[in-house]
């Protein structure tokens, strides 16, 4: 008599080569429906993804470099250049928005976010080209239109960081 | 000159070589992991285009933390449970969304057309069945059947008890069964 549950159970280990199934085991996966479908579904998921290529060789290199330049590993993945464009540009943003140097200069700062109203919320549409220009832009704004010293992170309070860094997000 | 299985080194062989600063163990273990550690994390929900970074940092941190990895499991559980812990992180910055794709690409390449056909829809109706999975049982899933590991190892590598990982298998299976159909 044949235990449907305990053929389940063996399923991934005969996949595995740790066991096999006998000629009445066999026979009973034909004919079974509930073992059939399962049985099925094992073989499938034991070949899942196995046609997908593996350029092992640069990878092999890729990760002797990153060793040998003793590279921190990255908790957030690795941005790349229109992604950094993006965040430089918001973050930008942000600083101006939140850094008020004094009364005297309040008004003046306060009006340069309404200036990148128009164009920050469409970053997504911009080139690369326009998203170079607008991070420009933005660290001329920065070193220009405010005598002094320049905001740094170090400047901001914990709810300014929070802020900063739900615009940084890039997912 | 053929080299047999046994005349390779162990795992823990390659990693006393690369704690002595051996370059080439470190080398001859990325490539004998990395195959199944992309396979994994491809079947885990990770993003197409973040997979082979995926493996390399995983390769990184455990290359930098092998003092953290006593011998008494196997390697390649030890990758598994770095890996799983590094997409749980990328899963934590994007809220949560699971980044399963269908890629036509990564199906198996099949000699017989009309088998190659059918394999390709089964496997690809069992990816979106992955996706719908809460993520433990789709890891216990991928572990027990794609990568043939046994309970008391799938614990380890997913920091839970074998009889809990077993439950989660039978429960991937049940909703893998119902999905299709
Ligand atoms: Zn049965």
């Amino acid at each position: 008599m044949i235990d449907c549950s305990e053929l389940s159970g063996r399923m991934p280990d005969v996949i595995a080569g740790r066991s096999e199934w006998s000629a009445e085991e066999a026979r009973h996966l034909t004919e079974c429906d509930v073992c059939a479908a399962e049985w099925r579904l094992v073989r499938i998921g034991s070949v899942l993804y196995a046609g997908r290529e593996v350029a092992t060789e640069r990878m092999v290199q890729d990760v002797l470099v990153r060793l040998r330049a003793g590279e921190p590993v990255a908790l957030v993945p690795r941005l790349s250049w229109r992604k950094f464009a993006m965040g430089l540009a918001a973050a930008a943003s942000v600083a101006l928005a939140v850094w008020v140097p004094n009364r005297a200069h309040q008004s003046a700062v306060m009006a340069l976010p309404a200036r990148l109203g128009p164009v920050l919320p469409n970053l997504s549409n911009v080139t690369d080209e326009q998203l170079y220009r607008i991070s420009l832009a933005n660290a001329g704004h920065l070193a220009d239109g405010v005598p002094g010293t320049v905001p740094h992170l170090g400047g901001l309070t914990a709810a300014d960081l929070e802020q900063l860094s739900s615009l940084t997000e890039t997912r | 000159m053929i080299v047999s299985a046994t005349d390779l080194p162990s795992d823990p062989e390659l990693v006393a070589a690369w704690c002595g600063g051996d370059e080439l163990a470190a080398a001859q273990l990325v490539r004998r992991h990395a195959a199944a550690l992309t396979r994994y994390l491809a079947g885990a929900g990770a993003a197409s285009s973040e997979v082979e970074d995926l493996v390399q940092e995983t390769f990184l941190k455990a290359f930098r933390g092998l003092s953290g990895w006593r011998g008494g499991g196997s390697l390649r559980g030890w990758l598994f449970r770095i890996a799983s812990n590094l997409l749980k992180d990328r899963f934590r910055q994007s809220k949560g969304r699971v980044f399963l794709e269908i890629n036509d690409q990564d199906l198996p390449d099949h000699s017989d057309p009309a088998g190659e056909l059918a394999a390709s829809e089964a496997e690809q109706q069992l990816r979106e069945g992955l996706s719908r999975l809460p993520h433990m049982q789709r890891e216990v899933f991928l572990l027990r059947v794609q990568q043939g590991m046994e309970y008391t190892d799938i614990a380890g590598v997913l920091g839970t008890t074998p009889g809990a990982a077993r439950v989660h298998y039978h429960h991937a299976v049940k909703r893998l069964k119902e999905w299709m159909g």
